[in-house]
């Protein structure tokens, strides 16, 4: 129980620095750094499918309460990739569309949004990549003192 | 092993509570990450002045005294204001005109620029909430001009659209012979579209753009920025212009939203 405590708290701490990382890491043609998708992807990576989908939907709730977006916009994306990588052979091939995928999903839903679609998906690749080079070892590493493994 | 079978349906109860939480309780997933964005501004602020007051040394100090001065200057005129507010209420109260809003400003740091990694708006967040009296659709400005209105509210947090968005109608008045109106229509940082103009009316270079007050939204007479030209000449009888905002949107540090208290 004690395992699964600290997991849970390992997530609610993600999730709280995650959305501050976001709102005040620096933004470039209205994209930013998707920590919480990419938070999403590595658990979807390593946590057990539980784990991963539930981590998936809190992830995009608070992606939609600080982008404010219409309720369940990134709730349905986070979690269809999550379920997408988890049973995929190779999880880790999602972490550079994403990103940009999630700039098409959002463009769907809001065509009238900030700032060109076209300049988003061309930032969106390398903010992505550069989001996925900093969590994906922070969280592995504090993954492996709460044995996120399943 | 019962009792860790327990434990383990305790926390995933308490894992689905909050997964829970946060997809019907947004405001709450803002009020969550508040305390780290607000220590995190705090710190690259007082070290940014910090810095500062060292690179500037005496001429801090100097500019402290004057400072001062203004305060005391400037509390003063708010003593006067404020009597010839009662007057005027009380001649509106006696000719039987309706009594307007009351409430006041609400000074707050911004925070953040436009939401997380994928904002779809032009957006600001800014460290004042419902907890100061601030509500959805409350104008929002800075001594210069006009910023944009309230469009959300969490208890310690607002999220403010700002006029750039194309998404923020805002009726505007520009200043010279005649009255002539138009619908500012968003645009960038640096420049606004002013859409709807009568194409019959001169407009002089450099005039003046005021918030009309038409619409309910915003009070009349918030200076929006300088007309500066007419892009386009069309043959329908409207046109639109190009308006240099007042505000600098890019620098913007602190706000006052109208609050209702």
């Amino acid at each position: 129980m004690k395992g699964e405590l600290s997991r849970l708290a390992l997530a609610a701490i993600v999730l709280v620095l995650g959305a501050a990382a976001e709102e005040l890491l620096p933004k470039a043609a209205f994209v930013g750094f998707p920590v919480l998708l990419t938070a999403s992807l590595f658990m979807a990576c390593r946590a057990s499918a539980a784990s991963a989908v539930a981590f998936a939907v809190a992830a995009g709730a608070v992606e939609d309460a600080i982008c404010s977006l219409p309720a369940a916009t990134s709730v349905s994306f986070f979690t269809a990739v999550a379920v997408a990588a988890r049973w995929s052979r190779v999880p880790r091939a999602f972490v550079p569309v994403a990103f940009p995928c999630f700039q098409l999903w959002l463009w769907l839903w809001r065509p009238d949004m900030a700032g060109s679609v076209f300049v988003r998906l061309l930032v969106s690749v390398p903010f992505g990549l550069a989001a996925a080079a900093v969590v994906f070892p922070v969280l592995g590493r504090a993954g492996r003192e709460v044995a996120i493994d399943g | 092993m019962k009792a860790r079978t327990t434990g383990t349906l305790a926390v995933a109860v308490l894992a689905a509570a909050g997964v829970l939480a946060l997809v019907f309780w947004r405001g709450g997933a803002v009020d969550a990450a508040y305390p780290a964005e607000k220590a995190a501004r705090s710190f690259w602020r007082g070290a940014a002045a910090r810095l500062s007051g060292a690179w500037r040394g005496a001429r801090a100090g100097a500019e402290n005294v004057r400072l001062r001065r203004e305060v005391a200057t400037l509390a003063m005129a708010m003593d006067d204001l404020r009597r010839a507010e009662e007057e005027n209420d009380r001649l509106r109260k006696a000719l039987g005109y309706q009594e307007r809003a009351g409430g006041g400003w609400v000074a707050a740091e911004v925070l953040s620029r436009g939401g997380g990694a994928a904002s779809t708006r032009r957006t600001i967040r800014v460290g004042k909430g419902r907890s100061s009296g601030v509500r959805p659709g409350a104008v929002v400005r800075v001594p210069e001009g006009l910023v944009g209105v309230v469009s959300e509210v969490s208890a310690k947090t607002s999220e403010v659209l700002l006029i750039t968005d194309p998404s923020r109608k805002v009726s505007c008045t520009v200043e010279g012979d005649g009255r002539v109106t138009g619908i500012l229509c968003g645009g960038t940082d640096d420049l606004l579209v002013l859409r709807h103009l009568d194409a019959r009316a001169e407009v002089p270079p450099r005039s003046m753009v005021l918030t009309s007050g038409l619409g309910g939204v915003f009070p009349a007479g918030i200076p929006v920025g300088t007309f500066v030209r007419h892009p386009r000449e069309s043959k329908t009888p409207l046109r639109e212009g190009e308006v240099l905002p007042a505000v600098d949107f890019t620098a913007l540090e602190d706000v006052f939203i109208r609050s209702e208290r």
